[in-house]
């Protein structure tokens, strides 16, 4: 069992961790402090509106239980967050259902 | 291998591998069904990329859609990209992605065709003994 696990964990493809990478920062992110760096790029350009901004605090609203302050910063924070989810969840089934297949020994149907 | 680049010569890298073991297990005829069917499927990597530097112009997601992930398609597009941040990862994994897409799509045609298609007693007897294990 632990070793399927180690196996599925390592064929779980780089994806997967990067949303799962992401969605734990913003788990540990404060949203009320400002940003220490300002990722968005038309932000940068000096726009000043663009769809995804927000989103983030967002997110981190929603680990924090503040429904309405993740709706008010960006109402599609929790769309967003079961998307991701159902997209890591598929990732790692695939990834399980390989390790099925590459068991230890490859040629046992022949 | 011979095989793949005689009825797949487009394929290259781990999906040329990946669909090669596959059809080591095919007879000849399953094969070349195989072929069709998953020309007609499969995802062309640039493809994706290019749709990924669309994204990149304000209209985010269309790699996502392309490859058949709807609910993430529309997550892209309403946010675009999350902010740039979503549509420059894809760029970098616009190979792995298309792969994952395409190596599923491999695996059911090559399932559909093992029983549309058995393998005739013929073919599997005229293979020379161990030429199944090569």
């Amino acid at each position: 069992m632990l070793r399927r696990m180690a196996t599925t964990a390592k064929t779980l493809s780089v994806e997967a961790y990067i949303w799962l990478a992401a969605l734990l920062a913003l788990a540990l992110t404060d949203p009320t402090t400002p940003p220490l760096i300002e990722l968005c790029p038309l932000n940068a350009l000096g726009a000043s509106f663009c769809p995804g901004c927000g989103l983030g605090r967002a997110i981190a609203h929603l680990f924090r239980g503040e429904w309405l302050a993740s709706w008010m910063m960006h109402p599609l924070a929790l769309p967003v967050v079961a998307v991701l989810v159902a997209r890591i969840g598929r990732l790692a089934h695939e990834a399980y259902q390989r390790s099925l297949h590459c068991s230890p020994s490859p040629h046992q149907h022949a | 291998m011979a095989r793949i680049l005689e009825l797949l010569p487009e394929l290259e890298g781990s999906e040329q591998l990946y669909v090669a073991r596959l059809m080591r297990e095919m007879s000849d005829e399953q094969a070349e069904k195989f072929a069709t069917i998953y020309r007609e499927r499969r995802r062309d990597p640039t493809m994706s990329l290019v749709f990924t530097l669309i994204g990149l112009a304000g209209l985010a997601g269309l790699q996502r859609f392309f490859l058949g992930q709807v609910g993430m398609g529309i997550a892209f597009l309403l946010t675009l990209g999350f902010c740039y941040i979503g549509t420059i990862v894809d760029i970098f994994q616009h190979k792995s992605l298309t792969f994952d897409h395409n190596r599923r799509k491999a695996d059911e045609i090559a399932l559909m065709v093992a029983r549309s298609f058995p393998k005739s007693k013929d073919d599997a007897d005229s293979l020379p003994p161990g030429q199944e294990d090569a």
